[in-house]
């Protein structure tokens, strides 16, 4: 499968090291340099330097041809943006994380899977080690 | 005890310091050498061995002890030390031949007489410390057994270096890494110098041992097994017999080839096969798959060649001549000579190329040439790049920024500027000296002597005209220390880098 991520943050990393172990074409779009240089460095995907509100970004990224375009930056805004820019190019799998809360309406509008607060996953997780009462 | 004679710089001083510590090292092989002139009742040999060790104890020990270092080594000062180092050390080297050249009777062969010429024995020095293999030995048959081996030990401990020797057996300062890499071998098996050099020096020993029981083993006589094992692991090439490797069978032929082979794999590579006992180490990293694929490629490019021009299929010798070529180790079972001006510009090339860094070869060495393959590759990959993609530098499992990727790039770019230019300065003044010479027969002189092989097409000899073994001995010089060191040499005389010329005389920091 051909996977977009976009924002080169710990969890697209490991999103993306997951992936490539399975055998998948990563590619990464980060807005800072210096973190975009570190992901090349250290794995075997192609990245690219660039934000996603630039226009033409995704078209340079050859996004028609991927299978799942995935945003994982902090900043929702550029989260939403992607989806719909993903939208618009007919990318079949369209995924998004959500930092907060009230703005999961606006993504599940658009048709897209979304993890909302990592943080409460966790959580979740911690919270079921407990011996139940 | 510290006298105060000259008033010189600290940086000055602290070099003279360390040339006066490696100076001990041609003194104490002299005195190791005695044995064989005893063994073989050469007994007239024996003060020629005597002086030398006497020349170099006593000027070592007094630059020793008459300059303290007064600042830590930093690498151009390690460069000065390296490059004053191996232009004195041969000096002394010099003497055994010359000593028993001078006392020589009626009896005594003219191949002994020559070196009464001192410019002959310095010669011969030079290219036994460099391990180079260039000799004005007219017939080494004829010569005494005190001095076949010392030509052998002295390219024995040159292959692998007198300061890696120096290090190995002194406790090392924190200066030791500038030290070690002022003599073109960079490379590390160990955390510390300490433990890269003996371990380095355990290998060698290894090599050496079983490279002498598998030529006895192939049919040579002992005598003739100790020191083509010690020449051909050095990859020097002086040989003891006059058609060099062409006096035995081909069997002893073949069973050299894995020898000299060895020879040009990096002592990391050894260091891992033995310990680690995995085959695969042999072409884990670019620069020894490039070994095995240019050994393939050049027999077969002779195989070719030799074909095409004598119609005869000469295997044994390609293969010979391409492992010796590649492998700057310089033993011969042909006269090249009559070979075609094609196969001498192969065999030229393969010269210039050599073997991998981090062994006992010389050449620009196949690491700089996987660079340059790596800069071709890069920089078609980088006009494939999309605007906003970053390259992805790699280069054996390891990535590098891009600033990273240019220093790589620039380092063996120039070092190979420098040996071209070194050659064609070479060619350049051969040719006035040698006007009847063919002219490939001079390139392949002179990138014989740059790259410490010793292959010959006759131009070397005590025929020579003088200034023809200087041209010679500078280019071994030169190309054994990988030239930086000796460029570094010559601007500090001439002070052309002020922060040079300042560093050795201030010991603030420039």
């Amino acid at each position: 499968m051909n996977l977009i991520i976009v924002g080169a943050s710990p969890r697209g990393i490991a999103l993306a090291k997951l992936a490539l172990e399975d055998g998948h074409n990563v590619t990464i779009i980060e807005a800072s340099k210096e973190q975009a240089q570190n992901v090349v460095q250290r794995y075997n995907v192609k990245v690219f330097h660039a934000d996603i509100a630039q226009g033409g970004i995704l078209d340079e990224v050859e996004a028609d041809q991927a299978d799942a375009l995935i945003a994982t930056t902090s900043d929702d805004s550029a989260n939403l943006m992607t989806m719909f820019l993903g939208k618009e190019r007919n990318i079949p799998t369209l995924i998004s994380m959500v930092n907060q809360n009230e703005h999961q309406a606006m993504f599940e509008k658009l048709g897209v899977h979304v993890i909302v607060d990592p943080e409460v996953i966790i959580a979740r997780s911690l919270y079921n080690f407990l011996p139940k009462a | 005890m510290k006298i105060k004679i000259l008033a010189i710089g600290p940086g000055i001083a602290t070099i003279l310091h360390y040339v006066g510590l490696l100076l001990h090292v041609p003194g104490v092989m002299a005195l190791a050498s005695l044995p064989v002139c005893i063994w073989f009742s050469e007994y007239d040999a024996i003060w020629s061995f005597l002086a030398t060790a006497i020349a170099s104890v006593i000027s070592g020990h007094l630059l020793y002890k008459l300059f303290q270092q007064k600042q830590p080594i930093r690498l151009r000062h390690a460069m000065l030390i390296a490059a004053i180092s191996w232009a004195i050390i041969p000096l002394l080297g010099a003497i055994p031949f010359w000593a028993i050249a001078i006392t020589a009777d009626l009896q005594t062969p003219q191949t002994v007489i020559e070196f009464q010429h001192f410019e002959n024995a310095m010669f011969e020095a030079v290219s036994g410390f460099t391990s180079t293999g260039l000799t004005v030995t007219l017939h080494e048959n004829e010569l005494p057994h005190s001095l076949q081996w010392w030509r052998s030990f002295t390219q024995w401990i040159g292959g692998v270096g007198i300061i890696v020797l120096v290090l190995s057996v002194l406790e090392p300062s924190t200066d030791a890494n500038q030290l070690y890499s002022s003599e073109a071998r960079q490379q590390y098996i160990g955390l510390t110098i300490k433990d890269t050099v003996r371990r380095i020096w355990w290998v060698y020993l290894i090599y050496t041992g079983l490279g002498i029981i598998l030529l006895h083993l192939a049919g040579m006589p002992w005598w003739d097994a100790i020191n083509h094992s010690l020449t051909g692991i050095a990859t020097g090439g002086f040989s003891t017999r006059d058609q060099s490797l062409g006096s035995f069978s081909p069997v002893i032929q073949l069973a050299i080839i894995p020898l000299m082979i060895a020879g040009s794999i990096s002592f990391p590579i050894h260091y891992q096969l033995i310990t680690q006992r995995r085959l695969s180490a042999l072409w884990q990293d670019a620069q020894h798959r490039a070994l095995w694929l240019l050994l393939c490629l050049g027999v077969l490019a002779l195989l070719l060649e030799t074909y095409w021009f004598t119609g005869r299929v000469l295997w044994l010798d390609s293969l010979f001549q391409w492992v010796s070529a590649l492998g700057t180790c310089g033993f011969e079972t042909v006269d090249l000579d009559t070979w075609s001006p094609s196969t001498k510009l192969l065999f030229s090339l393969a010269m210039i190329i050599g073997g991998t860094a981090g062994s006992t070869v010389g050449g620009l060495k196949l690491l700089r040439l996987v660079n340059f393959y790596k800069a071709v590759v890069w920089r078609f990959q980088r006009l494939d790049l999309k605007p906003h993609q970053l390259m992805r530098y790699k280069l054996d499992k390891k990535v590098f920024t891009e600033s990273e990727a240019n220093h790589i790039i620039v380092s063996a770019a120039v070092l190979a500027i420098l040996w071209l230019g070194a050659i064609a300065l070479g060619v350049l003044i051969l040719l006035h000296i040698l006007p009847e010479s063919e002219f490939i027969n001079i390139v392949f002189e002179t990138a014989s002597a740059l790259g410490s092989v010793g292959l010959s097409v006759g131009i070397t000899g005590p025929d020579l005209p003088w200034l023809g073994k200087l041209t010679l001995i500078v280019l071994m010089w030169m190309g054994r220390l990988e030239i930086i060191p000796v460029i570094v040499l010559f601007s500090a005389l001439l002070g052309v880098f002020p922060n040079i010329r300042r560093s050795l005389k201030s010991s603030r920091k420039v």
